[in-house]
């Protein structure tokens, strides 16, 4: 297997595990243990306190050292069996895990914590699977949003009229100059107090759509002039082909490489966008998640170097970005839809 | 200096004492000591250099101009005051002012000036070095930020000089706690600043680049040097005017040396690293962590208890909001309801707050009285416990009903709302988290915005629209008259409804005379009783919640003795005149 074909399949099975957050989670994401705070991992064990081997796996919860924030002994943990596939309890209100909802796994009367909790005791797996969910819907959203806006601009700016063409690139030419990093907060920070927490989102997600397709456009449109230059464009031109069927036979096809590449390259760009943003207070907030806001509360000093857990969505992104770059990789070095292609559409000309 | 109650967050604010007319007279009359002062408890060993940092690089070292958080910390300790208060006991002790005396209808005070103290370029301080002082922080031209203090009922103290060593200061009306007005009042060389006053040049003396030697003060410290971005160097004033029991003069250290981290965590790291010797005003994760290093022995951790800080969770209860903000009004017709007020209070797990975000450094509060005040808070009133069911009974007798498990008003409108905080306090982001989980109990639907905090402070105090905000406020001193800015209807920290011409309701007319009777109380016993009454009638009311009041916490390294956790201002430094290294550790 080449390394793209693993890289995609990866892709989508890591995918699947935060679309279908709900039944890999373990705990309400939002649900707060004042008696487990910075709770280390759990460990997994297949052998009993006594040491007999057992097929089902024991959850081992450390205990709180009485007296102490937060310090936990793994002298006489608690050996919890893990039990599968099992419907959420009452208490698990998570936001779209309705009670009755199947997990994967789950304890009698509480929560496995495999990654540990946060500083409010609350589950860091299940926070990384909601949370990589709202982050990557925002991700896939924004650079889908952008890339297909970029292609627009770029094959109007390439075949159209050349005052056209210089009134877009005059406008690329301005979005790329402005500082977007510093308009997101601009806009972020004018939206009404009192929108709900989708709509803040919604609002990120386009702006960051409308300003990532500049510097894509202007790529695009370079690929559809050099297109154009192509003899067999020229020919399809005499033959008397509209602009619009050279642009779906010959234009559209030559771009596709370009524009999955810029895809792929934005994808990364706008999740490292949205975690940036929450980072500073101004993505997601609470009592939504998202890895901003995740790594928001992780980044001062005491807690990175004391609770490594709590950075789980730095380790949780580099796999999933070395992935996009290898697809990105194989799809700058697609050949052109049109190559395969051309002889079925040449003769199909209008006579 | 003690500053009257402020933002925690903001360098200082400064705001003017209301004050009326009673009659109050302590006479309090010591034997005049000979020069210098002698704390007959301290014993320690001389020599020595500490390193310590500050937030940001002071602005300026003229103590009349000082307002930023560092250059107030620098010149408190390079200046003395006539009298000061003890940060251990609280109470108003002889500084520069070997004894004072009161005049029976409360209006004059007799200060006797220590002999033989001399600045630390050697000149004599006289009664003329306080007269000038004080002519210079009531110059309206200047408009020192002191001047609020000394202004009473519009008009100044009046400062005579009756003798060489003997000052006398009028007052026009007796006021309860003028002793420790003087707190932190430095005073000035007048045979160095005297040309520049009148010269016109006072505003811009005395900066960081003004050569040592035409700086001098009455502090335990003077200036050696100063590096831009690098540090600020003092060294031991020779001149001091304390001694220790055995007769040694102060201070035992011979240099102090300022550093510049602009943030907790870098300050944090230079201590780990050896490179600084104290930091004060840790956070409780950056006082954990470094607990867990202490096994080393080499640290020492000081929990100074609860300070006069507070956080609070603040109601929109300002009367401007129909005309302009209608969603803020709209969310306002539940905040004016008493019972719904109580049923937050009793949804707010108080315990929960002090262990999560606390670490359990922190105590939780029945009134903005934090226990820092000491003799001033209310014994009677307890935190509100969490009481769910209660809650709800409240709320139901209000009118409010569920729908599932959403609360919905009398009207039919669900119940749901935001909180506003501070985007970089983390304290105060987390305690909004908690109480949107706690709320959230009753079916309300919370949403935290954080914000940057300018634009947080913009809409507390301009444009007011929000509708709940988690804050941090400061007590500027542990008497009630620091606090008047908080309780009087037209102070300007009365944040819940700012700006009331005349008191918009009957018991915020009632704390307002409560708390100007009390200031020209005679009897402390009466004063007491005055204010323990505010405090009661805060608890019924509930203007806005009272939450947590966090822990002064410190570290230093453990040879270090005398460094303590202090409430008022410049907290562990003040003191540092007795600060030495243990020797043998």
């Amino acid at each position: 297997m080449t390394l793209p074909r693993a890289a995609l399949i990866f892709l989508v099975l890591y995918s699947a595990l935060f679309a279908f957050a709900g039944f890999f989670a373990t705990a309400d994401p939002a649900a707060i243990d004042a008696s487990l705070p910075y709770l280390p991992p759990e460990g997994i064990r297949f052998t009993s306190p006594a040491g007999q081997f057992h097929l089902r796996p024991y959850l081992v919860r450390p205990r709180p050292v009485p007296g102490q924030f937060a310090v936990y002994t793994r002298q006489d943990a608690a050996f919890i069996p893990l039990r599968f596939l099992v419907t959420a309890s009452s208490a698990d209100t998570a936001v779209d895990a309705s009670p009755g909802n199947l997990h994967l796994c789950g304890i009698s009367g509480g929560a496995p914590h495999f990654l540990g909790t946060d500083e409010f005791g609350r589950d860091v797996w299940s926070r990384l699977l909601y949370g990589g969910r709202t982050t990557l819907a925002i991700g896939l959203t924004a650079s889908l949003a952008a890339s297909l806006l970029a292609l627009a601009v770029g094959l109007i700016a390439g075949s159209a009229a050349p005052w056209v063409d210089t009134l877009l690139m005059r406008l690329v030419e301005t979005m790329i100059s402005v500082p977007w990093f510093y308009l997101l907060l601009a806009v972020r920070a004018l939206l009404p107090l009192r929108v709900s927490p989708w709509v803040a989102v919604a609002a990120s997600t386009a702006l960051m759509a409308a300003i990532g397709w500049a510097r894509p456009a202007r790529i695009l449109r370079g690929v559809t002039i050099a297109t154009h230059r192509r003899a067999y464009v020229t020919m399809a031109r005499a033959t008397g082909a509209s602009p619009w069927q050279i642009a779906r036979w010959h234009t559209l096809p030559d771009l596709a490489p370009q524009t999955l590449t810029q895809f792929t390259v934005l994808l990364p760009q706008f999740i490292a966008s949205e975690v940036a943003l929450s980072y500073l207070g101004l993505g997601v907030t609470e009592p939504l998640v998202s890895w901003g806001v995740m790594l928001a509360a992780a980044q001062h000093l005491s807690t990175f170097v004391e609770y490594p857990w709590l950075i789980s969505p730095i380790w949780t992104m580099i796999p999933f970005f070395f992935s996009v770059h290898v697809l990105a990789d194989r799809a700058s070095s697609l050949r052109p839809l049109t190559l395969p292609s051309l002889s079925r559409h040449w003769y199909k000309l209008p006579r | 200096m003690k500053a009257p109650f402020v933002f925690s967050s903001l360098p200082s604010a400064r705001v003017a004492l209301f004050l009326a007319a009673f009659a109050f007279s302590v006479a309090l009359a010591l034997p005049a000591c000979p020069q210098a002062l002698r704390i007959a408890s301290l014993r320690g060993a001389p020599g020595g250099h500490l390193s310590a940092s500050l937030r940001a690089e002071p602005r300026t070292l003229n103590p009349v101009f000082a307002t930023d958080s560092a250059s107030r910390t620098v010149t408190s300790i390079l200046n003395a005051d006539l009298l000061h208060i003890n940060r251990a006991t609280d109470a108003v002790e002889p500084a520069l002012a070997s004894s004072w005396q009161v005049s029976r209808d409360g209006q004059s005070y007799l200060l006797h000036l220590r002999h033989g103290v001399r600045f630390s370029d050697g000149s004599p301080f006289t009664a003329d070095d306080v007269l000038f002082s004080f002519r210079v922080y009531l110059d309206p031209k200047l408009n020192a930020p002191q001047r609020d203090l000394l202004i009473i009922d519009g008009q100044p103290i009046r400062v005579t000089k009756l003798g060489p060593d003997l000052v006398r200061f009028d007052l026009p009306h007796p006021y309860a706690a003028t002793a420790r007005l003087f707190d932190g009042i430095a005073i000035l060389p007048s045979h160095l600043l005297q040309p520049l006053l009148e010269a016109g040049a006072l505003a811009s003396a005395w900066t960081l680049v003004t050569p040592p030697a035409q700086l001098a003060g009455l502090g335990p410290f003077r200036l050696r040097s100063y590096r831009p971005g690098q540090s600020l160097v003092l060294e031991r004033n020779p001149y001091y005017w304390k001694q220790d029991a055995g007769n040694r003069p102060l201070p035992y250290l011979d240099e102090v040396d300022f550093s510049f981290a602009s943030n907790q965590d870098a300050e944090a790291i230079r201590f780990t690293a050896g490179q600084l010797d104290l930091i004060s005003r840790l956070t409780a994760d950056t006082y954990s962590s470094l607990q867990k290093l202490s096994s080393s022995n080499l640290i020492r951790e000081l929990d100074g208890g609860p300070g006069l800080e507070f956080d609070l969770l603040l109601f929109n209860l300002n009367a401007d909001l129909a005309a302009h903000l209608p969603q803020a009004a709209h969310t306002q017709t539940w905040f004016l309801q008493l019972p719904f007020r109580q049923a937050l209070s009793l949804a707010v797990d108080r315990p929960a707050l002090v262990h999560l975000v606390f670490q359990d450094h922190a105590v939780p509060l029945a009134s903005p009285v934090t226990p820092a005040s000491g003799q001033w808070a209310n014994p009677t009133l307890r935190p509100t416990a969490l009481d769910l069911p209660r809650a709800r009974r409240l709320l139901a007798d209000a009118g409010f009903r569920w729908r599932g498990a959403s609360l919905y008003d009398r009207g039919g409108n669900p119940v749901r709302f935001t909180i506003i905080a501070t985007s970089s306090n983390r304290a105060q982001s987390g305690i909004a988290t908690l109480l949107a989980r706690n709320f959230a109990a009753l079916g309300i639907d919370v949403q935290v915005v954080p914000l940057e905090f300018r634009s947080f402070l913009q809409r507390i105090t301009q444009s007011h629209d929000y509708d709940l905000a988690v804050m941090a406020l400061s007590a500027g001193d542990t008497d009630p008259n620091g606090n008047m800015s908080l309780w009087l209807s037209s102070g300007n920290l009365h944040l819940w409804n700012q700006g009331e011409a005349q008191p918009a309701t009957p018991w915020e007319a009632e704390i307002d005379s409560l708390m100007r009777q009390q200031m020209t109380l005679t009897d402390i016993r009466q004063r007491r009783a005055a204010y323990f009454r505010i405090q009661s009638i805060y608890a019924a009311q509930l203007p806005f919640l009272s939450l947590v009041s966090p822990n002064m916490l410190a570290a230093v390294r453990a040879p270090l003795a005398g460094a303590a956790p202090g409430p008022l201002d410049p907290g562990m430094l003040d003191n540092i005149a007795s600060f030495y290294w243990r020797k043998g550790l």
